[in-house]
């Protein structure tokens, strides 16, 4: 069964995708703190691991453990949690073949630059007014699962805009 | 005679100069300052807008997978869904009412209420639990502490339960994980009024900021030095005690002495 990864402060906000996507067969798992995320992404192994890891930008931390992990000043006060947090497990994300789907509200032009210049691909990024409807939502989420990574090759080594 | 007029003449022209380099000076530096609020009142304009962008975003989300449980005939989902939605409007609405009507207060059209009889303690509690519900947060549970014969609540309804959602909203927000919120309903000894207290153990609020907490755009200072409650923009507590002003009512904060992480918000009417 395919498992997926979902890090959301916002949790009742993520309820009918996750609905769609467990009628699409996925196993979900939506966390709400980065400390039950990285709970969750420790267990991952390169034979067993979450196939695809949504993640929210615009996360809080928590409490003082959190924020001596991600400082105010990384996570811009909880403005770039979650590029902060995919940085951090990044390589792990890719070396076992994690997916990757940043999925905000509104998408901060000079953010996005930033997980561009760490590597992620440009696929990898939707505003949630981009995906509202679930079909669309579900789509997407099945097109990044079967990309076998290719494109992500392309796009690093071709980028026009030359931030990375 | 001459030479001295024409030095006379000159050090008032240096004086001018000197004088209306200040007021350019001046006229900068104010400039820039409005330039600075308009672009806080433009962040503000921004998170706000981002607040309500995410649920309706999530509300689209749940009409289209309604059309699938509709298909499937799944009253059950179609149900929670409609639930769902409901709670969405509703809080969207409750908080457009309370910008709306402060901020009409403050260009000097205030609005017309009503006079409402309220029975506190169960508007509380639905409210309450719907909100617990909305936000997910099922960790927490309740104590109602209810005076007996707690007089009905004389306010406008849209008051009241714009006020309380904000305070339960912020309760639930800022509350300890599995902590109780106690929602209190007394008379005030001291003054027989209707007093409403929800204490919460969570993130603390500083002594110094009793007062400057109710303040238009004063965000916390827990906001503005940590990466917790980062979308606050300063305006719910500020509109809570406009409203309740515009009634008769009062609204304070309460600390409690020994234990830092307890306060509790008081309304009184």
């Amino acid at each position: 069964m395919v498992r997926i990864l979902w890090l959301d402060n916002d949790i009742a906000q993520t309820t009918p995708y996750v609905a769609a996507l467990e009628r699409h067969g996925f196993e979900v798992t939506v966390v709400k703190t980065i400390t039950e995320c990285e709970q969750q992404l420790e267990t991952d192994t390169l034979e067993s691991h979450h196939d695809l890891v949504i993640f929210d930008v615009m996360v809080p931390t928590k409490n003082l453990n959190e924020e001596e992990r991600y400082p105010p000043d990384i996570t811009q006060r909880g403005i770039s949690t979650g590029l902060a947090v995919w940085s951090r497990w990044s390589n792990r994300l890719r070396q076992n073949g994690t997916k990757t789907l940043v999925l905000t509200v509104r998408l901060d032009q000079a953010l996005k630059n930033r997980f561009l210049s760490a590597g992620l691909p440009k696929k990898s990024f939707a505003t949630k007014l981009d995906l509202r409807e679930t079909d669309t939502f579900i789509e997407r989420v099945q097109k990044l699962l079967k990309d076998d990574g290719a494109q992500e090759i392309v796009e690093k080594s071709h980028d026009p805009e030359g931030i990375k | 005679m001459l030479a001295n007029d024409r030095d006379e003449v000159e050090k008032k022209l240096t004086e001018t100069l000197a004088e209306l380099d200040e007021l350019r000076r001046a006229r900068h530096e104010n400039i820039s300052q409005i330039e600075a609020v308009a672009r806080q009142r433009q962040d503000d304009l921004m998170i706000i807008t981002h607040q309500l962008q995410g649920p309706l975003s999530s509300a689209v989300g749940t009409v289209s997978e309604m059309k699938h449980a509709a298909s499937n005939r799944d009253w059950e989902q179609i149900v929670r869904g409609l639930e769902d939605i409901g709670d969405t409007l509703e809080d969207a609405m409750l908080l457009c009412y309370m910008i709306v009507t402060t901020l009409a207060h403050e260009i000097g059209r205030p609005s017309a209420f009503s006079e409402d009889l309220i029975d506190a303690p169960r508007e509380l509690e639905l409210m309450a639990h719907r909100i617990r519900k909305a936000y997910r947060r099922l960790d927490l549970s309740f104590q109602f502490l209810v005076e007996h014969e707690f007089p009905l609540l004389k306010m406008d309804k849209n008051i009241f339960k714009s006020v309380f959602y904000a305070l339960l909203h912020n309760a639930m927000k800022y509350a300890d994980d599995h902590s109780i919120i106690i929602i209190e309903c007394r008379r005030e000894l001291s003054t027989g009024r209707s007093a409403i207290k929800l204490a919460t153990i969570g993130e603390p609020i500083s002594p110094t900021e009793v007062e400057t907490i109710f303040e238009k755009y004063e965000r916390g200072a827990v906001i503005k030095s940590t990466g917790r409650h980062h979308s606050g923009v300063g305006i719910g507590l500020w509109t809570a005690r406009q409203l309740l002003a515009a009634v008769g009512a009062t609204i304070r904060v309460e600390l409690a002495p020994t234990e830092p992480r307890l306060s509790s918000f008081v309304v009184v009417q």
